[in-house]
């Protein structure tokens, strides 16, 4: 019992923090000063501003003060008043008096103003009949619905100009008893628009909200332990709706906020269902280290590594193209950033999704201390809605295309390639029947036939169906929600792949009947099987166009042995191979809270998520080669189950209280939380027959190879206080204190903290005359947050067994490299941002200028494998700062009440920079980083060109006598990233037909075709553009003269290239992202078939991409399968 | 201010809610991985230390250094033809190696040669004054790490010339060494070698560090001796140090006249040299268990049951041997096609099992035959013809040839064994290039106009750069004290 709960953290301390924390809840508490009864106010003004008075009046009387602005600006009339210590009632009286189009109110401790309505009729002729008694009082009953006759729950009836109201029940209907006859109801709720209704004696009232158009500044948007309103947000926060996510067809969500959020970079690595793809928010931060945001799935963290296993070679559904650089960074062939194996958020089904929140600065990130760095990905599910149950359904069929082609040699060109290679070596004399078995494709093989291997390896359809269907309901206390869904993507591929998803989706919402205690269960479970390949097919395109037929005519593979042996590599030998993934997903999180008194709420989460894959990779000996085909040791089957669960518990205290004149928001909170991830597998050979594979028993050797276990705790003590004063001046403050089990004794606590003002100008009494400014908000953050994306355990030396025996004894094998005093990497947010409302908010423009600074770098440093291992987690004294601007503009353009159409456009420049590195030049990274640039500068050679003279062959600046530049010479830095980014959207609604449209465009340099594929002539298939080759002295070309010899002077001079000034390219590139129609079909057509509503839809995704990149695409570069031109037809229908 | 009380009550009750509910563990601080073991526990115990040694051999049968060495210095000497049209065995073949893992091949034990040498360092540092584990059990263990730490730096000096010397596992001062000269890298060597000899038991020892075993794999004492007289032999070479010759004599002999060991017969059938615990057998790589195969990555790679894809013997080799040598007609197999005409393609045949269900053949590494000839150059060297006759000769009889009948000059007798060690040494640990860089015999043999460099399609550099492997470019990068091998 000698130790604290906050393990390191002295008593002492802990107990000032408490101490400072109940004295801020106390001091907020005595706050709570109410107005007295009888407030008396005293106002001598001679021309005073409207808005003027009435604060004057809210200063002495302590009431709640709630107007238009625009309202006031525009209709308000200056006052003239003089009068001492009267009671409220009667101030606001004689301001209405001076006032001819407006009215001030009095409605309990509110002040509120409005228009005056215009004299009705029956007034006039009260006044012309003034001896006539007032009509008598009647009851009314009515109901009220919103446009498609669905009843609203809890929407306020008042009569105007009284305090007489109501609000209607469950099934939408209202009683209001005793009311005058001529009186006018005026009916709002939430999110409609708010209307009135004259009673004129009716005593049965039906009437019907129209949605309202919700300003974007007052769109909620959360910050994880809190939320607040874009208006009086502090910090930069993104927020995507589910329904712009559910427009495109992708079966994970990441793929959908491409090109949607200004800030936020994604860059596909494969367009392989499920294939795991590179997430940026603002650039990257860590210089070798883990860059991914944190993802929290309603309240629940969710790892964002992929759950393949690590003990295969490669992992499924997933090209073996990519590998790691061997610096941490997951990189593909082109050393592109991606990631591996398959993304654990395709199991998350996109239609379960609510919104998505994308955390971006200080102010909005440092509340998640050492694991905000990288940004925040808070996603939301959906929730249940009071209200009569309701049933929807929503089913989609699709079809998805490789888009673009390259143009590769046909046979006849390709031989001619070949043979001139032969000729420019002098190699000719190989061209003899000896060696048949060395160049087949010239030799041996039938030379006349021809397969365009990309029509056969990626040209196939991949077919897309999708299914969905939810049920919602409930009562005021209590709502549900429970959804389920099914996916089936298949490939482009040759055989019979899929990725199919099953998922299901509840959610309950209760509260007390006197709404002060709350409890929210939400459960998402998802079930994925994936046969996918364990590589993509796309890099055998390059297959020789004059190979054999891949099948024989009994459909098994045809290697066109050759003295007993293949002679080639038989692209369609994996799809005998058998591959399975199924992957079970579990998040819960049961929230509840009480409101102790009023303004503070005791609150707790408790999550639960638990991953599971079983992988197997199944190889019979019909997919091996001769002269192994029949050999049981050719038959393997390798297995493996990966599990990761989370706990996590997260106590808080929220307040809230008026302080002055403003309102202030604090909490305090905790986190406890624990991962726990297990691995086990296992690899079988040598059974007997293909029939047999599938059970390691009959095999003759069976092996475990690895067995993984890693458990990680963190806890965190969070606060936020938040203060808001008139709507005018915002500051926030939050902190938070962080333990991670990654690190080692001394080294696991850190304390991050951030500040955020802002500044609602538009509110100043200077700025009432710029009438078309009706919003607009300055903004600054600073603040930091820290980064523990490492591994486990790092800082311990551990020895792992290994899975085989020597002497009868097994090996122990050190693992890695120790270092045990590494710490968290630091990141120091600051950004500035002006948010802007013009013309009533229909246009509102926001941009952001931020500055990020990541020192104490945290990586695997570099080594010379003289030490062992090629790396040691260490903090290097490196700052790396990344800048950039965000500009994201949404415009209202037209609003008809039939046509509607709403842009929105996002651009982000963005600037990385290693800043300082003090003794750089004698580490390990001398030759990699340099001060004052990109991280991910890539130093290249600088050559001349090609010698068009006299032989041919690329020249460049070098002192070796080669010709080629030795490692140290290759200088000329490219930044080999992304310029600037962004989307544009434009979405069109006329009647009941919607069309939404949106491209992507990216600004970047990428190295070019010369870099996956290799010289021309010494193997495969080339790109068209190299018939262009020199021949002889004189001609006017750049591309080299074609070679047979890997190791010959054309061939190094040519890698050589690919690595050079000349190897960069334009990869630039425009995508039309996604175009989405839907027709909502006609209310009295649904009313007939018994649906509540019914919308026919069509989705394109990828539809077209301009650029004049050369290859398959500019995002995925390489040679992997470019993301795929998708088309579904859709229909939804409500029950 | 009269509800404080309460209030108060409520907020402790809050606090103790958000900070309470660890109870007193120290909740950050997680426990090691049951799934391994902290480094410090290992080494408390005899079993477990034990364990951490027998992994080193464990890896370099697993990583295949041994096959991996053979094919490529057999590629960039005369003993191999190349096959299939791979980058990275063309550029060995053709003397052109390169730093670009991609397009160009190169020797490439540097890394897990360091990581075996880490490993030993490793064991070294536990070992001393370790109060676990028995002084005679830590010593054995220190012997034999000593010894790995001397095989794997004999083996690089020889891959790359001068190289780093690492004689901590310290990362610090490993990740900044500078290259030490070759020769005294080879005295390093020595000095690991002979520090192995005090050390290790005469006798073989199984797992329990103590019981005496019939299973040669473990390196004993007369391993170390018979690294030692190849270690002598080269630096005599090297060093152009005479006095080295007599010491690799001494260290030879030693190893010869141990009754444990003895020439075997060269037969046929599978108990051959290359037997498991075959009578010659000095120290041999076990196959670790469970193995797919139970054969040898020698035997499952180089015999072939159809067309090369890789390689097979060249003709240098092939016809180097006399007739009638029973070498040649029991370590070179003959892979014919069923074609027309059919195609006859010749692969090292040393060890007989391509596939099997039990373990018969371990891998070599050091064997008897090999301390005959090292004593009969170091013999020749001394002036000694006789004696080196006398060695000659017992190999070339067991190989069924009559005795050496050529020049006996020092020159001549020199030339005599390097060819004897060509045609009973091929494709065994890379011996044939070492021997020829070490002898300088490379220029003539590769070199000279229309000899094997430029039959084989390269071409040979006046420069002599070729005779070394450029060194990774990773270590260059990372090393700002290393420095490239000139020419690359």
């Amino acid at each position: 019992m000698q130790s604290t709960a906050f393990g390191k953290m002295p008593f002492t301390k802990l107990l000032r923090i408490m101490k400072v924390s109940a004295l801020l809840l106390l001091l907020a508490l005595q706050t709570l000063a109410r107005p007295t009864a009888s407030a008396q106010v005293t106002l001598k003004e001679k021309s005073a501003s409207l808005e003027k008075i009435l604060r004057s009046i809210q200063k002495q009387s302590n009431y709640s003060l709630s107007f238009d602005e625009i309202l006031l600006k525009e209709k308000g009339k200056p006052v003239a008043i003089s009068v001492d210590n009267v009671p409220v009632e009667e101030a606001v009286a004689i301001v209405t008096k001076t006032q001819d189009q407006l009215e001030v109110i009095l409605n309990g401790h509110i002040i509120s103003v409005r228009e005056k309505k215009p004299a009705p009729p029956a007034v006039l002729s009260q006044g012309l009949n003034p001896m006539l008694p007032p009509p008598p009082p009647i009851d009314i009953s009515g109901k009220i619905t919103d446009k498609d006759g669905n009843p609203l729950n809890g929407a306020s009836v008042k009569v105007k100009g009284t305090n007489r109201g109501t609000t209607t029940a469950l099934d939408g209907v209202f009683v209001l008893k005793g009311i005058e006859g001529n009186a006018v109801l005026e009916i709002s709720f939430v999110g409609y628009e708010t209307t009135t209704v004259a009673v004129n004696n009716k005593t049965s009232i039906i009437a019907s909200l129209n949605a309202a158009t919700q300003s974007l500044q007052d769109v909620v948007v959360s910050k994880g332990y809190y939320s607040t309103t874009q208006r009086l947000n502090t910090g930069d926060v993104t927020k995507v709706s589910g329904d712009d996510i559910r427009k495109q067809p992708v079966t994970d969500f990441i793929q959908a906020l491409e090109g949607k959020v200004a800030g936020l970079d994604i860059q596909q690595a494969s367009g392989i269902p499920g294939a795991y793809g590179a997430v940026r928010i603002r650039g990257q931060n860590s210089m070798d280290n883990g860059n991914d945001p944190l993802y929290i799935i309603d309240g629940v963290p969710f790892g964002s590594a992929s759950m393949s296993s690590t003990f295969f070679a490669t992992s499924l559904g997933q090209p073996s193209s990519l590998v790691s650089n061997g610096k941490g960074n997951p990189v593909n062939s082109n050393g592109k950033n991606g990631g591996e194996g398959m993304s654990p958020f395709n199991s998350l089904n996109t239609s379960d999704i609510e919104s998505i929140e994308v955390l971006k600065d200080a102010d909005a990130t440092a509340i998640y201390g050492s694991r905000g760095a990288n940004g925040v990905i808070l996603i939301t599910t959906k929730k249940g809605k009071a209200g009569k149950s309701q049933g929807e359904l929503n089913m989609q069929q699709g079809w998805g295309k490789v888009t673009r082609m390259m143009n590769l040699l046909n046979t006849q060109q390709y031989l001619v390639m070949k043979r001139e290679a032969f000729n420019n070596d002098g190699f000719s004399s190989f061209l003899v029947p000896q060696f048949a078995s060395n160049f087949p494709d010239l030799l041996f093989w039938d030379t006349t036939r021809y397969t365009d291997w990309q029509k056969v390896l990626i040209g196939n359809t991949a077919k897309y169906s999708n299914i969905q269907g939810s049920l919602s309901g409930g009562t005021v206390n209590t709502q549900f929600l429970i959804s389920g869904g099914y996916s089936n993507q298949g490939t482009v591929f040759p055989g019979n792949y899929s990725d199919q998803h099953a998922s299901a989706h509840f959610n309950l919402t209760h509260a007390s009947e006197n709404k002060r205690f709350h409890a929210l269960f939400t459960m998402d479970y998802g079930y994925a099987i994936s046969n996918l390949p364990h590589f993509d097919f796309t890099q055998y395109i390059t297959t020789a166009p004059d190979a054999p037929a891949p099948y024989n005519k009994d459909g098994s593979l045809n290697w066109q042995p050759l003295n007993g042996a293949q002679t080639w590599n038989n692209p369609l030998a994996t799809t005998f191979d058998q591959d399975k993934a199924i992957t079970t997903t579990l998040v819960s999180n049961l929230s509840i809270g009480y409101e102790l008194v009023k303004g503070l709420t005791l609150k707790s989460s408790f999550g639960y998520s638990r991953s599971q894959m079983d992988q197997s990779n199944l190889q019979p000996s019909s997919a091996a080669a001769p002269p192994n085909n029949n050999n049981p040791t050719s038959r393997s089957t390798s297995f493996a189950v990966n599990e990761v669960s989370t706990w996590i518990i997260e106590p808080q205290i929220n307040y809230k209280a008026k302080l002055g004149k403003g309102q202030l928001d604090a909490l305090v909170g905790g986190t406890f939380q624990e991962n726990v991830s297990n691995s086990l597998s296992q690899r079988a050979s040598g059974f007997s027959s293909d029939a047999l594979i599938n059970n390691p028993v009959a095999a003759t050797t069976s092996v475990l190879i690895g067995k993984a276990y890693a458990d990680y705790h963190y806890e965190a003590i969070y606060g936020r206080v938040g203060y808001n004063w008139e709507e005018k001046y915002l500051l926030n403050i939050t902190a938070r204190r962080d333990g991670s089990s990654r690190f080692g004794p001394r080294k696991q606590f850190g304390n991050f903290g951030a500040i955020g003002a802002g500044w609602i100008f538009s509110k100043e009494s200077f700025f009432r005359n710029v009438s078309f400014i009706s919003f607009g908000k300055l903004r600054v953050s600073y603040g930091t947050t820290g980064s523990d994306q490492i591994p486990d355990y790092r800082y311990l030396s551990l020895y792992a067994p290994q899975s085989s025996s020597y002497l009868g004894v097994t090996g122990l094998q050190p693992t890695s490299l120790t270092n045990p005093d590494f710490a968290w990497e630091i990141n120091k947010k600051l950004e500035g941002g002006l948010d802007i409302g013009l013309m009533k908010d229909r246009i509102n423009l926001s941009v952001s200028y931020y500055q990020n600074r990541s020192s104490n770098q945290l990586l695997p440093y570099s080594l010379p494998f003289l030490t062992g291992f090629s790396g040691v987690y260490e903090n290097l004294p490196a700052t790396v700062q990344n800048t950039g601007w965000e500009f994201t503009i949404t415009t209202r353009n037209i609003e008809t009440k039939d046509f509607k159409w709403t842009s929105s456009a996002n651009l982000t420049i963005l600037r990385n920079k290693l800043i300082a590195f003090p003794g750089l030049a004698t580490s390990s990274y001398a030759s990699v980083w340099y001060i004052g640039q990109s991280i991910s500068t890539r130093h290249l050679n600088y050559s001349n060109g090609l010698d068009t003279k006299t032989t041919g062959v690329y020249t460049f600046q070098t002192a070796n006598a080669n010709g080629i530049p030795s490692f140290n010479e290759a200088t000329y830095p490219e930044p080999i990233t992304r310029n600037y980014f962004g989307g544009i959207q434009n979405s069109f609604s006329f009647k009941q037909f919607q069309l939404d449209v949106s491209f992507q465009f990216v600004k970047q340099d990428a190295f070019n075709y010369m870099n996956y594929f290799p010289a021309p002539g010494t193997a495969g298939n080339e790109p068209t553009i190299v018939m262009g080759r020199w021949q002889n002295p004189g001609d006017n070309t750049n591309i080299e003269k074609f070679t047979i010899t890997a190791g010959s002077a054309a061939a190094k001079a040519y890698t050589a290239q690919a690595q050079s000034n000349l190897g960069i390219t334009d990869g630039s590139f425009i995508r039309l992202k996604n175009v989405a129609f839907s027709y909502e079909l006609p209310a009295k057509w649904n009313r007939k078939i018994g649906l509540q509503h019914a919308r026919v839809y069509l989705n394109a995704q990828n539809l077209f991409t301009i650029t004049k990149y050369l290859g398959l695409d500019p995002e995925t570069q390489g040679l992997s399968l470019p993301p795929l031109r998708m088309i579904t037809i859709g229909l939804q229908v409500g029950l | 201010m009269k509800n404080f009380n309460l209030y108060r009550t409520k907020l402790s009750l809050a606090a103790f809610l958000v900070l309470g509910t660890t109870g007193c563990k120290k909740f950050v601080e997680t426990d090691p991985p049951p799934t391994q073991l902290i480094a410090t526990s290992v080494f408390n115990n005899t079993s477990t230390a034990t364990s951490a040694l027998f992994t080193i051999y464990q890896n370099m049968y697993n990583n295949q250094d041994c096959y991996n060495l053979e094919l490529y210095t057999g590629l960039l000497s005369d003993e191999l033809q190349v096959y299939g049209n791979q980058a990275f065995f063309n550029t060995l073949y053709h003397n052109a190696m390169g730093t670009s893992n991609t397009s160009s091949g190169a020797i490439n034990t540097w890394p897990n040669a360091y990581n075996y040498i880490y490993q030993a360092n490793v064991i070294i540092a536990a070992m001393q004054n370790n109060n676990s584990i028995s002084s005679s059990i830590a010593g054995q263990l220190t012997g034999e790490a000593k010894f790995i730490r001397a095989f794997w730096h004999f083996c690089q000096v020889n891959a790359y010339g001068d190289v780093p010397l690492a004689l901590t596992a310290d990362y610090a001062v490993t990740s900044k060494l500078s290259k030490t000269s070759r020769v005294q890298v080879l005295q390093q060597v020595i000095t690991d070698l002979k520090d192995a000899q005090n050390l290790l038991n005469d006798k073989y020892l199984d797992a329990t560090d103590t019981t005496i075993t019939t299973e040669r794999v473990r390196p004993n004492k007369a391993a170390a001796t018979a690294l030692l007289a190849r270690a002598y032999l080269y630096l005599g070479d090297y060093a152009k140090d005479a006095t080295q010759y007599a010491n690799a004599e001494a260290q030879a002999s030693s190893v010869i006249s141990n009754s444990l060991y003895g020439l075997v017969p060269i037969t046929p059938n599978t108990s051959n040299v290359f037997a498991k615990n075959s009578n010659e057998a000095i120290w041999q790589l076990q196959i670790p268990l469970p193995s797919g195969t139970s054969a040898t990555p020698e035997g499952n790679n180089f015999i072939l049951i159809s067309a090369p894809s890789i390689s097979s013997i060249s003709s240098q080799l092939y016809n180097s041997f006399e007739p009638n040598d029973l070498r040649k007609a029991n370590w070179i197999g003959t892979y014919q096609t069923t074609s027309t005409p059919a195609l006859t393609y010749y692969y090292a045949y040393k060890y007989k099992v391509r596939q099997a269900s039990s373990v018969t053949e371990y891998e070599m590494v050091l064997r008897l035959g090999e301390q005959y000839l090292i004593r009969a150059e170091a013999r020749a060297q001394q002036g000694s013809t006789s004696g080196a006759l006398s060695d000659l000769n017992i190999i070339r009889n067991r190989a069924g040839l009559p005795n050496y009948s050529g020049a006996t000059d020092k020159a001549s007798l020199l030339t005599a064994i390097l060819h004897e060690r060509q045609v009973e040494l091929f494709c065994e640990w890379g011996h044939r290039w070492f021997d020829l860089n070490r002898t300088g015999a490379v220029d003539a043999v590769l070199g000279a106009p229309g000899n094997v460099c430029a039959a084989k399609g390269g071409v040979w550099s006046t420069d002599g750069h070729q005779k070394l492997s450029p060194i990774p470019l990773n270590e260059i990068q990372t090393d700002p004290n290393l420095t490239q091998n000139p020419g690359y």
